[in-house]
């Protein structure tokens, strides 16, 4: 293993430590009354009611509900270990400053994103069939979104090489 | 340097490993998970010898990997409780779950960028040693840390406090996200080993 993947390796593990810890410093009901409902309940409410406004559904704390289905956002389902990660490598990769810059920025709107587009799917999967919930959820969401945020980092690092070939 | 071009076909070629990974696991992975459920119970045992274990897949409709650990002492719970030596107490996860990490493994594997055959060859060998690497850092200390979360319910109920245990510590890691690193950072480095032994 080359000096620069070893480094990229340990840096991601030892901030993802970080971040995870940092994580947990925050209490469940901050993350239940405050930032679920802000961050992530009212904005998946208003694609479902935009685009089913028959569904007319509702958030309390960190539930999304309607007539026909339920859904609650708990901690590890608001796209954080996947931010940490993406984040983690981004920091470890060891770009210039402004790389790095658009590398947070444009990973921190990827990764919410994808993770709006995993709760409102969700909610319309328990519409349709709970059954199925548990197979997506625990098993094929997680490992396609994993998929989606290497493709970033594989764009943004061949980006950010470029840019940097570029300027020399 | 790679063009837009093998940019894209790289991300094609990944996205149908996984998907093809993803299937193959979903409809065939529990035969895969069995045959790992000895080593699941060993690295157990290894970790907290309190215990003699027996991993298995249930027979319900969703299909679960059981940690059933028969304590080998009495291990106590609260100043005036414990469990008694050869009391049997189980745990579990779905075999899906155990699944995430080595999908995400192998599809890092097969993906990983190499410049000549010897370094397919090498990552190849490499790939059973890094499925147990990842197998021992994820499932048995989940299942470890359900029964220590058994555990903590248990002293609250009886109205103490008591820190976390590390096996519990480690099971919110991976849990949060970890599970998901493990592999990935795994698989880089075996590739990364590849790439620097057999240099063209």
């Amino acid at each position: 293993m080359d000096f620069h993947t070893l480094r990229f390796v340990v840096v991601a593990a030892i901030l993802y430590g970080v971040f995870h810890w940092a994580y947990h410093q925050v209490p469940d009901t901050t993350l239940r009354t405050v930032i679920y409902p802000n961050l992530i309940g009212h904005s998946a409410a208003k694609v479902i009611n935009t685009m089913t406004p028959e569904r007319k559904v509702r958030v309390k704390d960190n539930t999304i509900s309607s007539n026909k289905a339920v859904l609650n956002i708990v901690r590890g389902c608001d796209g954080s270990g996947v931010w940490f990660m993406l984040m983690a490598a981004i920091l470890g990769f060891g770009a210039k400053f402004k790389h790095l810059l658009v590398g947070v920025v444009l990973g921190t709107i990827a990764v919410y994103s994808i993770n709006q587009v995993r709760i409102v799917g969700l909610y319309y999967l328990i519409e349709w069939n709970r059954n199925y919930f548990p197979m997506v959820h625990t098993y094929f969401a997680p490992t396609l979104i994993i998929f989606l945020i290497a493709a970033f980092f594989l764009w943004w690092t061949r980006w950010s090489m470029q840019d940097s070939n570029q300027e020399r | 340097m790679m063009n837009n071009n093998l940019q894209l076909k790289l991300a094609i070629k990944a996205f149908l490993i996984w998907l093809a990974l993803s299937l193959a696991g979903f409809f065939w992975g529990e035969h895969l998970i069995k045959v790992l459920t000895p080593f699941y119970g060993e690295v157990i045992e290894q970790i907290d010898s309190n215990y003699q274990t027996h991993v298995f897949i249930n027979n319900e409709a969703e299909k679960k990997v059981v940690l059933a650990a028969t304590a080998l002492r009495a291990i106590p719970i609260v100043a005036d409780k414990s469990l008694p030596a050869g009391r049997t107490i189980e745990s579990n996860g779905t075999v899906l779950h155990a699944l995430v990490p080595l999908v995400i493994l192998l599809t890092v594997i097969l993906v990983f960028p190499l410049q000549n055959f010897k370094q397919r060859i090498f990552l190849a060998v490499l790939t059973m040693p890094a499925i147990l690497f990842v197998s021992a850092l994820t499932v048995p200390l989940q299942l470890l840390g359900n029964l220590e979360v058994g555990y903590m319910n248990a002293v609250a109920k009886y109205g103490y406090t008591k820190d976390a245990p590390w096996a519990l510590e480690w099971m919110l890691l991976t849990e949060g996200g970890g599970r998901w690193l493990i592999p990935v950072l795994t698989g880089i480095g075996c590739g990364g080993v590849a790439r620097k032994l057999f240099v063209d």
